[in-house]
């Protein structure tokens, strides 16, 4: 029986006329379809590797979007667009606008969707009438679905940018089935976990392009079927999401200070072996060993999460699907949709740059003009103006858009845009307050809309870069510094590109420098590459400010020291290499010093609120391991060293009691210094301060000084003593700090490169028989990290 | 005297025409008093409930004839109603080669259609206003994939809102039921055909709306 209400029911009479041929048209369908999007996605774990444990790994495949089909949410709000092919280009056949749940369709004429004439009422589901010819196996033209949260723009849909016949697997889902065996849907075979789950179990071919999942509905009296695609930027948020939270968790571990220390003085003892393999006998070796097997069986655990969640991100990032999207928003014909975007793309790359192969795809995205940072940054433009000298007396920038969403993006290059400590600081404020203007627009910087439309001019980038306080904090004022920084970003890339080039006929060194970029943080990445170009004064960060800043200079330091002390061995310059080996083992030190001051887990650096130092301690162990291997022979007393092996947690008989025993010892060990004392005359005297270990950048402090007089038996018999000789008492001098960077009034004595002796003179008004105080070494940037501490009393 | 016959739902001008024992219809159509109605209904197949037909009087026709002769008179019979229905699919093309299958009451049609997919049969019971065709499209099954029920001659000018929607539904444009209100579903069967049609989109089913389903539909 027939339901009149029913827009659905079609059983009703049809009227014809006699003597008249009237025609029927038979045997069509309408298309009804719903759109959906995966809320997640499913997590294989495959046993790829390890088959009886889960290292977390989540399933790649070639743009195969194991979504998962039970769960997904409606689209509520949104535009569909069904494009026809017409040779080998497209057009848009139909067109809907979703609101609410509710799909209207909306004329489409000559290609252009004139959104304000709708067509039909609005329903539950879209619907194409006639699309199906005949109930049965007559299968229609092949149409294409692109679902878009945005109103795609004019380009988009004609075909001028990036057309979708090209892209068609990318943007679309494709359907192309009879009526009837639209059932098929249901049990779709080729959904993608599915195929996923064969091609892992070794029951499929590598899946191809299976970017959705159809579930058969019915719509009144039509079958149709809900399109499961996904989301791409809520996938790219999600992926990036588990990214970040498996990197919070390693760094959890990695930079866990009790670990850090044990495989500290572990790396330490596997250096002094690796030099002296008897010594094994100071240790228990069976702790040693199994120490190592534990921890890098817990590194394994912890690490390969990570390392899935970022290939797995990083697949999402070049996955088409994502790019489309990308594209889609920044040809958008609304600024604030393309600002979304960027806020898209930026969201998912956060933290990227702490894991290597996140910064090795960060480095391909800024070296390609097409990529979506850059077209939507203008980077390239900038870069080419910045380096063009004829623009440099009358500098224009051409801003697209410029806002705190940049900001957040360049937090991720930070080490290429940290030129000096004020940027290190700046980068710092803006980055704390990330937080906050990624989820409101109340504090957005200024956008500059449209294409190009504003032409800033900077007098001068490094006078802009010293604007005043006021400029920079302002709306405006922060738009142009952006400008600066993605300048910067730009410069540093050609830096580090060239540097690379640059080592191409020396592989050694190339390989520590790579393994420097790897193992050390983005801004240690730029600094060094300063280095490597001979700008070190003006792109070297300082240290003082900031306590990661210090670390990464040490690792800097440990670099650039190891691999000249390499060079000049090669050249059998042993005491060259010495100078340098102790200036590399110096910034060991001072990294590992500066690691071990954080506790229990992230580390707060400057650029970001949860960021944390990748690698940690084991990150610099190898470098630790051939420095201390290299400066053994000269620094420690064997007496000494196999002393401090038996008694460290791996010795033999352990009884330095904790951990920070163990180190101070093995620190004093390296750090320790000897103070002796010359006596020119009876009011002069000169403190010598003898060190095994002192860099460059290293701090003597003497406190409590003073000298004693006294009567001595050769004073009383001396024929030649007069009244001041015979005195008794002390004299106080209170404190001298020797800066190694900066020593006058202390002298610094050299052989070779080495720092030998460190010379300071006390002059009294009486006699000086003997001198005394406290001495201490502070070694590294500014002398705040690491040292040895001492009281002498050296008598005449 | 002549009589006034108002149409009502199923009629057809042959039907009037037999009702009032003339034999063909353009002699009542053609008549110079329905001349308005002429000027109103163009296509003397389509009429509409409330029509005024004038029936003219019989003239009585006058026969001279010899006597003593044998004459022989042939009685016309009544003209019946013929339906005619062409089948096609939503590309325009014929169901060209599929079994179709016209049932009216005890009257059943079954045939393979040409490539005019038009099935035809003349009507023998006037009373019977209803059938059905069925549609064999899976040359495999038994079964007609589609089975169309029709009432015929009830096809309304296009001028009529029902006019409108059968000829919308004839069409595939599926408007629910023919009632003669322009709800919803009849305004986005509208939409679409004029939109399939590149004419204004604006659900209202005017002269040109009228004249291009007209045009397809033909009539």
């Amino acid at each position: 029986m027939s339901d009149p209400s029913d827009p659905n029911d079609s059983n009703h009479p049809t009227a014809v006329s006699s003597n008249q041929t009237n025609l029927l048209v038979v045997g069509q369908r309408p298309l009804c379809f719903t759109v959906s999007h995966y809320n997640d996605y499913k997590s294989y774990a495959w046993s790829r590797f390890y088959r009886n444990k889960d290292y977390g790994e989540i399933g790649l495949s070639d743009f195969a979007y194991n979504g998962d089909p039970q769960s997904v949410t409606a689209m509520d709000k949104g535009f569909i667009y069904i494009y026809k092919m017409e040779g080998s280009s497209a057009y848009v056949w139909k067109a809907f606008s979703i609101d609410s749940g509710q799909y209207q369709e909306v004329k489409v004429n000559s290609g252009q969707v004139d959104y304000a004439t709708k067509i039909g009422p609005a329903r539950d589901h879209a619907r194409v009438n006639n699309y199906f010819p005949s109930a049965f196996h007559d299968v229609p033209e092949r149409i294409f679905i692109v679902d878009s949260h945005i109103k795609l723009s004019q380009k988009r849909l004609s075909d001028e940018v990036f057309s979708i016949s090209e892209n068609v697997r990318d943007r679309s889902y494709s359907f192309q089935l009879s009526y009837s065996r639209m059932q098929d849907a249901q049990d779709n075979p080729l959904s993608g976990p599915t195929i996923l789950n064969n091609y892992r179990t070794g029951q499929g071919d590598a899946p191809d392009g299976i970017t959705y999942d159809l579930k058969l509905e019915t719509f009144g009296q039509y079958k149709g079927f809900n399109l499961r695609r996904a989301d791409a930027f809520e996938e790219g948020a999600r992926r990036a999401r588990i990214y970040r939270s498996r990197l919070q968790r390693y760094q959890l571990w990695l930079n866990d200070e009790d670990r850090n220390k044990k495989a500290y003085i572990h790396q330490t003892l596997v250096a002094i072996l690796r030099k002296d393999s008897d010594r094994i006998s100071n240790l228990n070796e069976n702790r040693f060993r199994q120490w190592a097997d534990d921890d890098a069986e817990e590194y394994k655990e912890k690490f390969f999460p990570v390392h899935y969640a970022t290939e797995s991100l990083l697949e999402w990032l070049s996955a088409p699907i994502f790019a489309q999207w990308l594209l889609d928003y920044n040809h958008s014909e609304d600024d604030d949709v393309q600002e979304n975007g960027l806020k898209a793309y930026i969201e998912s790359i956060i933290d990227l740059s702490l894991i290597p192969k996140g910064r090795e795809y960060l480095l391909k995205v800024f070296e390609d003009d097409r990529s979506f940072f850059n077209m939507a940054t203008h980077i390239p433009e900038i870069r080419r103006n910045y380096t063009d000298p004829d623009a440099h007396s009358n500098f224009a920038v051409e801003v697209r858009k410029v806002s705190n969403v940049i900001f957040a993006g360049l937090q991720e290059f930070a080490g290429f845009i940290a030129r000096d400590a004020n940027a290190a600081s700046k980068i710092s404020e803006w980055a704390q307050s990330r937080g906050v203007t990624l989820q409101t627009k109340q504090s957005k910087a200024a956008k500059f809309t449209g294409r190009l439309v504003s032409h800033i001019d900077i007098e001068h980038l490094e006078t802009a870069a010293r604007s005043s306080s006021k400029f920079v904090d302002s709306v405006h004022g922060r738009s142009i510094v952006s400008c600066f920084e993605l300048v910067n970003l730009g410069i540093a890339i050609y830096g580090v590109d060239q540097a690379i080039r640059a080592e191409g006929n020396s592989s050694y060194g190339t390989d520590v420098f790579f393994s420097v970029l790897n193992a050390s943080g983005a801004i240690s990445d730029f600094a060094a590459a300063g280095l490597l170009e001979k700008h070190t004064k003006r792109l070297l960060v300082k240290a003082g400010r900031l306590n990661f800043l210090i670390m990464f200079s040490g690792v800097v330091d440990m670099v650039v020291g190891f691999r000249a002390g390499y060079k000049e061995i090669q050249t059998h310059d042993y005491d060259a290499a010495f100078g340098w080996a102790v200036f590399a083992v110096g910034g060991a030190i001072v990294a590992a010093g500066g690691y071990l001051q954080y506790t229990g887990g992230a580390i707060a650096i400057g650029s970001g609120g949860t960021a944390s130092i990748p690698g940690g301690v084991l990150i610099l162990a190898g470098f630790i391991v051939e420095a201390i291997g290299l400066l053994w022979v000269w620094l420690a007393n064997d007496d000494e060293l196999d002393d401090w092996m038996k008694a460290c947690m791996f010795g033999e008989a352990p009884s330095y009691g904790n951990l920070d025993r163990d180190l101070a010892a093995l620190n004093n060990l390296m750090c320790k210094f000897e103070v002796d004392a010359t006596f020119h005359s009876d009011t002069h005297v000169e403190i010598e301060l003898i060190p095994r270990l002192c860099t460059e950048d290293s701090v003597f402090e003497l406190t409590r000084l003073h000298t004693d007089a006294e009567m001595t038996w050769s004073e009383i018999f001396d024929w030649n003593s007069d009244s001041d000789d015979l005195v008794t008492g002390h004299a106080g001098f209170g404190s001298r700090t020797i800066e190694i960077s900066n020593p006058s009034p202390a002298t610094i004595h050299r052989s070779g490169n080495r720092i030998s002796k460190v010379s300071i003179s006390l002059h009294g008004r009486q006699d000086i028989d003997g001198v005394r105080g406290d001495a201490r070494l502070k070694v590294g940037p500014g002398g705040y990290i690491h040292g040895y501490s001492t009281s002498f009393n050296v008598e005449k | 005297m002549a009589k006034t016959h108002t149409v009502k739902q199923g009629d057809t001008l042959s039907k009037i025409a037999r009702q009032y024992g003339y034999f063909d219809y353009r002699k009542i159509y053609d008549h110079p008093d329905n001349e308005d109605f002429r000027e109103l209904r163009d296509n003397p197949n389509v009429l509409f409930p409330g029509d005024k037909i004038v029936i003219p009087d019989k003239e009585a026709e006058v026969a001279t004839l010899a006597t003593s002769s044998t004459h022989t008179f042939q009685l016309l019979t009544p003209q019946q109603d013929k339906l005619s229905i062409k089948l096609q699919n939503i590309y325009g093309n014929a169901w060209d080669g599929k079994k179709a299958k016209l049932t009216l009451g005890d009257q059943v049609i079954e045939q393979v259609l040409d490539d005019s997919g038009v099935i035809s049969v003349e009507i023998i019971d006037d009373s019977q206003d209803c059938g059905f065709i069925e549609l064999y499209l899976d040359e495999e099954s038994d079964e007609p994939t589609e089975k169309i029920e029709i009432k015929i001659n009830h096809l309304d000018p296009v001028t009529e809102n029902t006019g409108i929607q059968a000829r919308l539904k004839n069409l595939g444009y599926d408007c629910g039921p023919i009632d003669g209100k322009i709800g919803k579903i009849t305004k986005e069967c509208i939409e679409a055909f004029q939109a399939d049609n590149e004419l204004v989109v604006d659900g209202i089913a005017g002269p040109n709306t009228q004249a291009k389903l007209k045009e397809l539909y033909g009539c």
